[in-house]
């Protein structure tokens, strides 16, 4: 069948490749772009990053909410959001493998730091609006890499005031321009 | 990264102005690298999947093996009678529970297609577990006269083979009288996982509108490769909507006037038509129809390529030969087929098939439209 507008989403639900590939075609423009903005210090991990996003579509299609978000937002949210993590993570290989080598050359010093000065100016922007306590669930969960398990143990809160606070924040949030 | 199921949950919510962001196109050839790395990506996932016992199916197992089987097709008419009925298939079954969810195994590929045939598939990759037994009808085509299911079948126990019968509804109406082909075959060496495709030939069936179909499989049988035979009672109902609006949109014909003899019948070649699901040729047959003879048509397309359509239907005076693509597809590229009937008698007491070919006919050509 052909793949249209109208249909791509229902066919992806249904597992129709076609359908990920009609994606591509029509909104893999914003993933590039949006990658190539947040990565752009970090060029040779934009292909990666592209990828893994594709991937989470595919897999996250049944998460995408049509009346909660339009569908190019959401994939533009999970690239901006992937390459944001990318950052995180490369900082983190890095830290690591700075602390093993114990010399670290002047310019991945100075990479370092730039991205690090960036990564926490984007986190801060997606965080800035959030009461502490909320501001905390969303770190853990987004950059700490914690389930609501491990973050409901660690705050002493139940999970239903989690997922309280997660909508408060989200709230929030959306009410944000520019930003998470 | 942990349950990130939360993530993409919340990432509705987010929003972001993606008019701050200069619009970047991607080239042809990052397209390419993208949907190369997506389906390794893919099989990697399923991969993985299986080694932690997710799934029992290795992806890349698939699909190598099965042109052969699929090539091989079995003509057989379906007897439509009474039966018994049974415990209804579950109609929707919970995709966590399933063996089957995460397998795909188009319509193409068990078709031994080897160009891209999704565009004119509808994709139904429903799940339906009864007995045990977990049935996909994953896709289905809708060309003139012909509707095309493609099934996978998880048995309760590794089989030789297996093979079901089904009803098959239009429009809430049932059809009867039908001949179908079908081929089958496991899709790894579990032997548990089977695809099975029937080509069922509907001679009315709409190919312009939607189409409600309703597919109810039953009489299910597993065998074993000491003959034994053990049926499986049940029944598997599947309900979607299909359109062969594309096929249909896609489908060229080319007139033909050859005629051969094989004994006193008359066979006359009346159409060419083909598109990228189905390659046939359409005709007639007067004067008693020589039912006890294989008909090929043989001969090469102007590339150099050997082809072969075989006689896949007699109706009445009505003929079709079908492709056989057991050594490919038939180009994209080519502007001419030249070939010659040839019959083989069929022995009348074997049903086995004779290898005494004639050539009963001239070279004739047919010049396909630019």
């Amino acid at each position: 069948m052909k793949i249209t507008e109208e249909n791509f989403i229902a066919q992806m639900k249904l597992g129709n490749q076609e359908a990920l590939e009609y994606v591509l075609e029509h909104y893999a423009w914003i993933l590039k772009a949006v990658i190539k903005r947040h990565l752009a210090r970090l060029p040779h991990l934009q292909e990666e990053c592209m990828n893994d996003c594709l991937l989470a579509i595919w897999h996250n299609i049944d998460r995408f909410d049509p009346e909660r978000n339009s569908f190019k937002n959401w994939v533009g949210a999970i690239a901006k959001y992937k390459a944001i993590d990318y950052v995180r993570k490369y900082l983190k290989e890095s830290e690591m493998s700075n602390l093993e080598d114990q010399v670290i050359p002047v310019e991945d010093q100075s990479l370092q730091t730039v991205l690090a000065k960036e990564f926490q100016e984007e986190l801060a922007r997606m965080l800035k609006s959030l009461p502490e306590e909320t501001r905390a669930i969303f770190r853990q969960l987004f950059w700490e890499e914690k389930d609501l398990q491990e973050i409901a143990q660690s705050t002493g809160l139940s999970k239903p005031v989690l997922y309280n606070r997660i909508s408060r924040g989200k709230k929030k949030l959306k009410a944000l321009r520019g930003g998470y | 990264m942990k349950h990130t199921e939360n993530i993409y949950e919340l990432l509705n919510d987010m929003s972001i102005d993606l008019g701050d962001y200069p619009k970047e196109e991607l080239s042809e050839l990052e397209k390419q690298r993208l949907k190369k790395t997506f389906r390794i990506n893919m099989k990697k996932s399923l991969k993985d999947k299986a080694r932690d016992g997710l799934i029992n199916v290795k992806e890349q197992e698939k699909g190598r093996d099965f042109k052969k089987i699929g090539a091989i097709a079995l003509a057989m008419f379906l007897s439509i009678g009474i039966f018994a009925q049974t415990s209804w298939g579950k109609a929707v079954y919970a995709a966590t529970e399933s063996k089957l969810a995460e397998l795909s195994y188009t319509i193409g590929e068990a078709l031994g297609i080897e160009r891209n045939i999704a565009p004119y598939a509808q994709v139904v990759n429903q799940v339906v577990e009864n007995q045990g037994v977990e049935m996909k009808l994953t896709d289905a085509i809708i060309d003139r006269e012909e509707l095309i299911l493609s099934f996978l079948t998880s048995t309760t126990k590794p089989v030789q083979g297996l093979h079901f019968d089904y009803d098959i509804y239009l429009n809430g109406k049932k059809v009867k009288n039908y001949s179908a082909s079908g081929t089958s075959g496991p899709i790894d060496a579990t032997h548990t996982n089977f695809s099975t495709v029937y080509s069922i030939d509907i001679d009315d069936i709409d190919t312009i509108g939607e189409v409600k179909i309703k597919v109810v499989l039953k009489d299910l049988a597993y065998y074993f490769s000491n003959a034994t035979k053990e049926k499986i009672k049940g029944k598997w109902e599947f309900e979607f909507v299909a359109s062969g609006s594309e096929l249909t949109a896609n489908t060229r014909s080319q007139a033909l006037a050859y005629d051969f003899y094989i004994e006193d019948t008359k066979y006359s070649l009346q159409e060419f038509r083909y598109n990228p699901v189905n390659q046939k040729i359409y005709g007639k047959a007067q004067g008693s129809v020589a039912a006890s003879y294989e008909v090929d048509l043989r001969g090469w397309d102007d590339l150099g390529n050997e082809v072969v359509f075989y006689l896949a239907r007699v109706s009445g005076e009505d003929l079709t030969f079908v492709y056989s693509n057991i050594d490919g597809d038939l180009s994209n590229e080519i502007t001419s087929l030249t070939l010659a009937p040839y019959a083989a008698r069929l022995p009348e007491h074997s049903g086995k098939a004779s290898d005494s070919w004639e050539k009963v006919g001239e070279e004739f050509t047919i010049y396909l439209a630019p």
